[in-house]
C-alpha cells in the first residue's frame, strides 16, 4: 500500500527547538545590549525557547502543532502550510509598503520598511524563478 | 468532484481513523476529501482507489463531464 504519510523525522523536530533556542538568545542578547534588566531579557529568551519547547513535545501529538512546527502531517496539512505562509507573507508585504508610505508621508526615517518591501518583492521574483523549473 | 469514499468506507465498515491510518494521513483529511473540501493528490488519489480496489474514476468523479 503506497502512502502519503510524512512522519516528523527526529532532526527536523530537533531543529525546531534549536531555532526556538537561537531566536531566544539573540533576543536576550540583544535586550540585554540596550541595557534592560536581566528579567526582561530572561523573558524574552523563556518565550521563545518554551513556544519552541511546547512545538517539540506536541507535534506528534497533534496535526495543527505539528504544522505549525514545520512538520505538515500530510498533503493536505502541508497544503494548509503553504496557504497560511502565503497569507503571512502577504500580510507582510501590505504591512512594509503601508508602512513605508505612512512613514514617507510623516516624512520619518523608513529604511527598514523600504528595506522589508525590497526583500519581499526580491525574494518573490527569486520564488518564481525558482519554481518555475522545478514544478 | 464527488467522490464514493464515504460509501466504499461505510461498506466495509471501517472508521474515518481505520481508514486514515491505513493510508497513512490525518482523520480530518479523510473527513475533508469525503465531504469534497479537500481534492486529494494524485499519488494519494491512486492509493485509495488502490486501498478500495478500484479504479480511480470509479471512485472519483468529474462532476462537470456527466
Amino acid at each position: 500500500m503506497t502512502t502519503t504519510r510524512t512522519k516528523p523525522p527526529r532532526r527536523r523536530a530537533l531543529s525546531t527547538v534549536v531555532a526556538g533556542l537561537a531566536g531566544g538568545l539573540l533576543i536576550m542578547v540583544a535586550v540585554l545590549k540596550q541595557g534592560a534588566p536581566i528579567w526582561s531579557a530572561a523573558l524574552g529568551f523563556a518565550i521563545l525557547a518554551g513556544y519552541a519547547a511546547l512545538l517539540f513535545v506536541f507535534q506528534a501529538r497533534n496535526e495543527t502543532i505539528g504544522t505549525l512546527a514545520g512538520n505538515p502531517v500530510d498533503e493536505r496539512w502541508g497544503l494548509i502550510h503553504s496557504r497560511a505562509m502565503e497569507f503571512a507573507a502577504t500580510c507582510a508585504a501590505v504591512a512594509a509598503v503601508a508602512g513605508y508610505l505612512i512613514t514617507e508621508f510623516a516624512g520619518r526615517d523608513n529604511w527598514q520598511f523600504a528595506l522589508m518591501a525590497i526583500v519581499v518583492g526580491l525574494s518573490y521574483l527569486a520564488g518564481i524563478v525558482w519554481f518555475r523549473r522545478r514544478l | 468532484m464527488t467522490n464514493d469514499v464515504r460509501k466504499l468506507r461505510e461498506d466495509r465498515a471501517l472508521s474515518q481513523g481505520d481508514l486514515a491510518k491505513d493510508l497513512g494521513v490525518s482523520r480530518q483529511t479523510v473527513n475533508a476529501i469525503e465531504t469534497g473540501r479537500y481534492l486529494p493528490s494524485l499519488p494519494l488519489a491512486l492509493a485509495i482507489g488502490r486501498y478500495f480496489e478500484k479504479p480511480v474514476e470509479e471512485v472519483f468523479h468529474d462532476d462537470d463531464k456527466n
